[in-house]
């Protein structure tokens, strides 16, 4: 506790790199709950790393806390969706799962360059080309052509809004939560009064479809809805705060 | 003559079937085709009707239809059977009678007399056709070439041949038909070729006639007599007229093979062959295979043909695969070629003799029967794997490859980066870099736009100029006068103020370089200085020129 209790006083003060690092040297030292909060305290501290994710789910994995662990390497997986470590620890997580379900597919097809994308990458993309197509009629302009716009900022405009566009599907319509309770009711409604329409056990992870006050509306992949308690759940949001560690391992 | 001939016939009492035979001319010429109908009212037969066609005549069935009409309120039905009849040899030759049973009833009509007449001599025919056979006096079981030649000076469309019918023939299955177009000049002049092959097995011992073959094609109308052109449809295409031309019939003796000497082991062909045999290797390990590929080829026919067998021997076994049989008909007769592949595997050390492959057949040239043999072939066995050579590996004897998959013993998850540097990886922490890209351009854009705006604003130096204070030191006025003189004269050149001179300023015409020298001489010489400032205000006033 006293351990903690240190760690916590020096993560306050650290960079989210010392951070990160002090929560492999506890993990390594089979100190997962000190990891924990290492790894807590560096994406506090601005670190919101696929790294840092891939650590603070492999502590939680090790500390027998499958719900929080999947939700943080979801997180990881999100941010940087071609690390094929975090993927294959997703996987045994699923696998591990007493809920069979396939993990929520993309929201759209179409945008198929958004599953090696984060949305970071693909809006990065879509600001860079948005500046080529806005840059290219200055340079016309200083160069004297005679047409000021040409094709190429036509190009690089579409590709800009296709970007954009991918990039608004994944981070609002690919919402989804991990179930972190041992297991939890859905129900047809908010609150008790609704019929309890199935259970969910620790580690699904369906899709956020509403959040109405402390409630989720989650769906599953062959579309049966209902609503969950939120404090049941952890978002796969990476920009969304991680809880405290204490509460992560002890739901 | 050229009118339909219309022969009717009523056969049976009224109201009942009746039976039609129309020709389209009776009096035809050799080669020549016309149409040819059976028609059953108000019945129907069973099956295409036959009937008996002279020697001089060839009919060939083209197809039938059904028509009905409504004639004072009786329904009428007629069936009518078309036929092509072609005019073979010249005489007068008859066609039926026609006798059928239509609905229960029986139907006849008399036979048809056509006279056929032969082709005007004196003008050469642009097209000839003629048959041969390779050989006239074939042994039984002996192949041969039905040769049919079809050449045209003309342009034939829609060439068809009807085969000959070949009493004591049977036309050879296990080869194809060839048939080959090609060109050829002879005296001068071209002309196309149409070969046709159908080889032929000899099969009944005696004299034979094989009947004509018919060319049937699509030739050029002939000549008008009177006008002598040739005549042409609406399109101003010329007409075409098909025609039958049949090859002369030709006779054949086939002769029955002796049975004087003949051998007990007689393989059954008739032709002149050849055998060969090859060896995969010369040494083959015991138990081991070496493959044998014997070659049959001559002029008979090898479908069906198998190698006499051969027992196993305490020193080898042979097994025996599937022959290959390829086969060419040509002008001289029916190529054959038959690959069988035997393997042998010998079963002891040593040489190994095989012995030669023989077969009796029965040669058409030398009318004799003969032998053909391959060589012996002469193997060398060495020890093999039964043997228990030790320089070769043994996988059975546990002493060989012991590797296996690698076994899963668990499953974990996979550990995180050792090294990385940390930094905020998600959209809102890129969000600056995002905004701030598009900006950049933007706020290039604006300074360059506003450093145009400052530029389109710089002072008028020619308003400058004329607004210049006038010194009033006379000395001090006279230089100053050369001065804004030098400056708006370098202003309208183009030039640097101290580059202006008397050769430059001669652009600018005669008063202008007559002020340059006034303020010159004034300046410098003492010249006068009356009306000065006047001319060059009225020289900056007129923006450099007077």
């Amino acid at each position: 506790m006293l351990g903690l209790l240190a760690v916590l006083t020096v993560a306050t003060a650290a960079s989210p790199d010392a951070l990160y690092a002090s929560g492999l040297d506890h993990a390594r030292a089979g100190q997962h709950d000190e990891a924990t909060a290492a790894f807590v305290q560096a994406l506090d501290a601005g670190g919101r790393d696929p790294a840092v994710y891939h650590g603070l789910g492999n502590a939680l994995w090790r500390l027998g806390a499958p719900g929080p662990a999947t939700a943080a390497w979801r997180r990881g997986l999100r941010l940087a969706p071609r690390d094929g470590d975090i993927a294959a620890n997703l996987d045994r997580a699923r696998r591990a799962s007493r809920d069979n379900l396939e993990p929520p597919a993309p929201a759209a097809d179409l945008f198929f360059w958004q599953g090696m994308l984060s949305p970071r990458d693909s809006g990065v993309l879509a600001s860079v080309f948005l500046m080529l197509a806005l840059a290219a009629p200055l340079l016309r302009r200083l160069r004297s052509a005679q047409r000021p716009i040409g094709l190429e900022s036509g190009v690089a405009l579409v590709l800009a809004v296709l970007l954009a566009v991918s990039t608004r599907a994944a981070l609002v319509t690919e919402a989804s939560v991990v179930v972190v309770a041992d297991e939890v009711s859905v129900r047809s409604a908010l609150g008790p009064d609704g019929v309890e329409l199935f259970v969910l056990h620790e580690g699904a992870e369906v899709r956020l479809l509403e959040t109405h006050r402390d409630h989720h509306l989650v769906t599953l992949p062959d579309h049966r809805k209902g609503w969950v308690p939120a404090d049941a759940t952890l978002s796969t949001n990476p920009s969304a705060p991680f809880p405290p560690a204490g509460l992560v391992t002890a739901p | 003559m050229s009118l339909f001939l219309l022969v009717l016939a009523l056969c049976c009492p009224a109201l009942a079937a009746k039976l039609q035979v129309q020709v389209e001319d009776d009096t035809l010429v050799v080669g020549e085709n016309v149409a040819l109908e059976v028609q059953v009212i108000d019945g129907r037969l069973d099956g295409v009707p036959e009937f008996p066609v002279g020697q001089g005549l060839r009919t060939r069935f083209r197809g039938q239809g059904t028509s009905r009409s409504i004639i004072n309120m009786k329904t009428t039905s007629v069936v009518r059977y078309s036929y092509l009849l072609s005019a073979l040899q010249p005489g007068e030759w008859t066609i039926g009678p026609f006798d059928y049973e239509v609905d229960g009833e029986r139907l006849r009509h008399p036979a048809v007399t056509i006279e056929v007449k032969a082709e005007a001599q004196g003008e050469e025919s642009p097209v000839r056709v003629t048959a041969n056979l390779s050989n006239n006096t074939p042994f039984v079981g002996e192949l041969v070439t039905y040769h049919v030649q079809f050449r045209r000076k003309v342009e034939a469309h829609n060439i068809r041949w009807t085969p000959p019918e070949t009493p004591g023939f049977i036309a050879e299955p296990s080869a194809e038909l060839a048939q080959r177009d090609r060109s050829q000049i002879e005296n001068g002049v071209e002309e196309a070729v149409l070969d046709i092959m159908l080889p032929l097995r000899a099969t009944a011992a005696g004299p034979q006639t094989v009947s004509p073959a018919v060319i049937t094609a699509d030739l050029p109308a002939k000549p008008d007599p009177r006008s002598g052109r040739r005549p042409v449809d609406v399109f101003g295409r010329y007409k075409l007229q098909s025609k039958s031309l049949p090859t002369p019939p030709i006779s054949v003796d086939v002769r029955p093979l002796p049975t004087e000497g003949r051998p007990a082991d007689f393989s059954g062909l008739v032709g002149s062959f050849e055998l060969s045999i090859d060896a995969t290797d010369t040494t083959v390990a015991r138990e081991e295979t070496v493959t044998l590929t014997v070659t049959l080829r001559g002029t008979g026919v090898l479908a069906g043909f198998a190698l006499p067998p051969v027992p196993d021997t305490a020193d080898y076994r042979v097994y025996d695969d599937t022959p290959v049989v390829e086969t060419a008909a040509t002008a001289d007769g029916l190529l054959s070629k038959a690959t069988f592949r035997r393997a042998v595997v010998p079963l002891a050390e040593g040489q190994l003799v095989l012995p030669p492959i023989g077969l009796t057949v029965f040669d058409p040239r030398e009318e004799a029967y003969t032998t053909i043999s391959t060589r012996p072939v002469v193997l060398e066995v060495t020890r093999g794997l039964a043997a228990g050579d030790d320089d070769v590996q043994r996988y059975a004897t546990g002493s060989a490859d012991q590797r296996r998959d690698v076994e899963a013993l668990g499953d974990d998850i996979l550990p995180a980066p050792g090294t990385a540097a940390i930094s905020d990886r998600t959209f809102a922490g890129a969000l600056p870099l995002i905004v701030g890209l598009p900006l950049l351009p933007l706020l290039v854009g604006i300074g360059v736009s506003v450093r145009s705006a400052v530029a389109g604003r710089q002072a008028d130096p020619w308003a400058e100029l004329e607004a210049h204070p006038m010194p009033a030191e006379p000395g001090e006025r006279i230089a100053h006068l050369s001065w804004m003189f030098r400056q708006a004269a370098s202003l309208r050149l183009g030039c640097a103020p101290a580059e202006v001179d008397r050769v430059r300023l001669h652009t600018l015409g005669p008063k202008v370089v007559a002020l340059y020298s006034d303020l010159e001489a004034a300046r410098f010489g003492g010249g006068a200085t009356g009306g000065l400032i006047d001319r060059v205000r009225a020289f900056v006033k007129g923006r450099g020129s007077l």
